[in-house]
């Protein structure tokens, strides 16, 4: 298990992506859409440190950076789980539903 | 010296007044009012001495205009082309500054007398304010030494004759009154500046709006206007005085000064007959090197002055209401001052503006003496007697009366008589077609003006002064006539001052005004008496010019006015006139005093020439016949019913419903749900990568 190329990295992120954009514009439940958004984010740590550890190799400056900013969009994302959950639970005291297509409120 | 001190005291007095408001009582009031005036009336004649002195002095060697300048500030620049804010005295000027401040002075003191009795004592200051407003516009339109400062006096001078006409705004009738004189002098208005910009266009780059300058411009290059007798400058002339027939009444913008009367009587004294109307003529004399280098448009100005003579004297024969008989003499009388300055004598012309301006406030200011003693009474049927009662009214009026109908002696002899004279001895229209019968024609109309004059002014003395008191029974009697319903008529119309009294005048005689109201009249008819001194006719003062004549002179000098030099029959002519006059006052004696029966029957025998003299030619009836309901259709029909409500509301409300659909369009696109904004975020997000990775 040497060394897994650049592009394998990419590829997995893409789908997860994908699959996370899929889950956030197809799903109904709002805990599924939370949780799509979290894979979303997820990809694109993915990518950050396939990005580092291919600039490592290639002795470029600073390449620590995609390490950095993966740590980074975790805590962003601990934090923002937080308020996306305590944002999906007050919904659900309010109108006894998670469904994103009943919540329509705002229709111009 | 400063000369802005003038026209800002009476700025200042309206000002202090307005602030003060409803805070000071009429004494106050018009106790600063009147300060302001006076105080500015002793400037005013400082200055014209001044002025005076000058003339004697270096300035006059130099064959320069002796004046008195105040340059205050820049007022608007465009490039080569600045106008300043400047005031100019010459002794034309000097002389209207005088008048406005003289005669306003003695009208000022007189109105606190004569606003005793308006019924709401708390409006008093708006009077006040009003008349020192007017003032200090009248001194800048007279002051200004170019077109803009003299138009916004212009301006504002007609602003404040339609405040004061509407005084009594609660008054429908009056109200109206004010705005029918406000529009008939905003169509004047109009052709004045046509004439402005008329004249600024064809200056080209040498244009100024300095009447020194303009001056100076135009004589050494006429051919900018066209040269003389040219179209150019008949053109901007005949629009020039387009704006004068509405500020000083002539035909066929007169229609408005009759139903000024509707004011105060102390303004129809100070505007209405002493000085706003005779700014039009102020104007035509400022602009002297303009208008005579055109004959047509000086034959123009004669003839309608001739016209508008003879027209209003026609009218005011029949008229029952005293203020009213005064309204349209004051018309005649301007129309011989454009008659004067349209035959090439501008100082003619003026010079009647002055002792029009005494005698005219005098008989103005005594008959609001008169109203005020009888409560509101205008209508001289109900008059009579007075000169029992009113001793010191009728000793004034009396001077008024000589000298407008032209005694020898009197004031109004002399400027009259050579206004007649030189009508009849100018030379000016020789080129024109029918120019040398014109002049005799001319002098014709002016001379039965001049009958009617006598005739109407003899009739007003004698129904007002003569006979004994018949305003004991109310209602009016019977002399077959029906002048009711007429805007501004009524002394009904506005009922101050009557409530102590009731209606019924007969309980107590009338009596003499305070002194407050006799002392401005005395002033002004010692003025009337000996105001022909002058400017004496060359023939009574051996051979010489007059006073005024030769003070004016400088202004005048450089246009030379061809007369005839043949004087044979200058006192031929003179006899003439005045046997006519004295057979005229004859006449109007055997039938208001000696045969008062007479006057209905004869009006009975010629109904259509007594109805259409005192329904004024039903002039005002052809007016609303062929141009208001013109306009009035035609603003509803078409301009309302048509451009307003289809094309203007239409493109503003399609406008409006355009935005409308096009956003309802777009508020499908607003679904609320959180998933389809996303999607169009996933695919702009999509375009974009797409978008980058063909584009490399």
């Amino acid at each position: 298990m040497d060394q897994v190329g650049l592009f394998p990295v990419l590829a997995v992120s893409a789908v997860l992506f994908a699959t996370g954009v899929a889950g956030v514009l197809t799903r109904r439940n709002a805990l599924i859409v939370f949780m799509s958004v979290e894979l979303m984010l997820n990809a694109v740590n993915l990518s950050f440190v396939g990005f580092a550890r291919d600039f490592a190799a290639r002795g470029v400056q600073n390449a620590i950076d995609g390490h950095v900013f993966t740590v980074f969009v975790m805590a962003v994302a601990a934090a923002e789980a937080a308020v996306g959950l305590a944002l999906v639970i007050l919904l659900f005291r309010n109108r006894v539903t998670v469904d994103l297509d009943e919540l329509d409120r705002l229709k111009g | 010296m400063m000369l802005a001190l003038i026209p800002a005291l009476p700025l200042l007095g309206a000002l202090v007044n307005a602030i003060l408001n409803k805070r000071a009582s009429r004494v106050v009031a018009g106790g600063i009012a009147s300060t302001a005036v006076v105080l500015a009336a002793v400037l005013s004649f400082l200055t014209f001495f001044q002025v005076q002195g000058m003339a004697h002095g270096e300035h006059g060697a130099h064959g320069e205009v002796p004046h008195v300048a105040q340059h205050l500030w820049t007022w608007m620049k465009a490039g080569p082309f600045s106008v300043d804010f400047g005031l100019r005295v010459d002794p034309l000027s000097a002389v209207m500054i005088c008048v406005i401040t003289g005669i306003g002075s003695l009208i000022h003191i007189y109105s606190i007398g004569y606003m005793t009795d308006e019924k709401d004592a708390k409006s008093v200051w708006r009077f006040f304010v009003y008349l020192n407003l007017f003032v200090f516009s009248m001194l800048l339109l007279v002051m200004g030494d170019s077109f803009p400062v003299m138009f916004v006096g212009w301006e504002g001078v007609g602003l404040c004759s339609y405040l004061l006409i509407g005084f009594w705004y609660e008054n429908t009738e009056y109200a109206k009154a004010g705005k029918k004189a406000f529009v008939t002098n905003r169509v004047g208005d109009f052709s004045f500046i046509l004439g402005l910009f008329w004249l600024f266009w064809s200056l080209g780059d040498s244009a100024t709006m300095n009447f020194v300058e303009l001056q100076k411009v135009v004589e050494a290059n006429p051919a900018l206007v066209g040269g003389a007798g040219g179209l150019t400058i008949t053109g901007i002339c005949l629009l020039f005085f387009g704006g004068a027939t509405g500020k000083s009444a002539q035909l066929p913008l007169y229609v408005w000064l009759p139903d000024a009367m509707a004011g105060p009587t102390p303004v129809s004294a100070l505007i209405h007959a002493a000085t706003m109307v005779t700014s039009g003529i102020y104007m035509i004399c400022r602009l002297n090197f303009l208008f005579a280098m055109s004959p047509a448009a000086m034959a123009v100005i004669a003839t309608i002055g001739a016209l508008t003579a003879l027209f209003a004297a026609t009218i005011a024969v029949t008229q029952t209401d005293i203020k009213k008989v005064l309204a349209y003499s004051t018309v005649s009388q301007l129309g011989f001052m454009f008659l004067g300055v349209g035959v090439g004598s501008f100082d003619g012309g003026f010079f009647h503006v002055l002792t029009h301006a005494f005698f005219k406030a005098l008989m103005f200011l005594g008959a609001g003496s008169i109203i005020h003693a009888l409560h509101h009474e205008q209508d001289m049927r109900n008059m009579g007697g007075l000169r029992k009662y009113m001793p010191v009214t009728f000793g004034t009026f009396l001077m008024g009366y000589l000298a407008i109908i032209g005694f020898p002696g009197f004031s109004g002899f002399f400027s009259k008589d050579e206004i007649l004279w030189l009508t009849f001895s100018t030379e000016l229209f020789q080129g024109l077609p029918l120019g040398t019968v014109m002049p005799k024609v001319l002098w014709a109309m002016a001379t039965t003006a001049a009958l009617f004059t006598a005739f109407y002014m003899s009739r007003l003395m004698f129904m007002t002064f003569a006979g004994s008191y018949r305003g004991g029974a109310h209602g009016h009697d019977d002399h077959g006539n029906g002048a009711h319903g007429h805007a501004a008529h009524g002394h009904d119309a506005h009922g101050h001052g009557h409530g102590g009294h009731g209606h019924g005048h007969g309980g107590h005689d009338p009596h003499e005004s305070p002194a407050v109201i006799t002392f401005p009249l005395v002033v002004l008819a010692l003025l009337s008496l000996f105001g022909g001194l002058l400017n004496l006719s060359p023939w009574a003062n051996g051979g010489h010019h007059g006073f005024l004549s030769t003070f004016l002179h400088p202004v005048f000098q450089t246009v030379k006015m061809p007369f005839s030099a043949d004087h044979t029959l200058e006192f031929p002519l003179m006899g003439l006139t005045l046997l006519a006059i004295a057979a005229s006052v004859g006449l109007a004696y055997h039938l208001y005093v000696q045969a008062p029966h007479k006057p209905a029957a004869i009006a009975a025998k010629m109904k259509r020439l007594y109805e259409g003299s005192l329904h004024k030619w039903y002039v005002d009836e052809i007016y609303e016949a062929t141009i208001l309901k013109p306009l009035v259709i035609g603003s509803r029909q078409v301009l309302w019913a048509v451009v307003d409500t289809l094309i203007i509301d239409g493109a503003v409300n399609g406008a409006a419903s355009a935005a409308t659909g096009l956003g309802k369009l777009h508020a499908r696109v607003q679904t609320g749900r959180v998933q389809s904004y996303a999607l169009g975020i996933a695919a702009g997000a999509a375009i974009l990568v797409l978008a980058y990775a063909l584009g490399t």
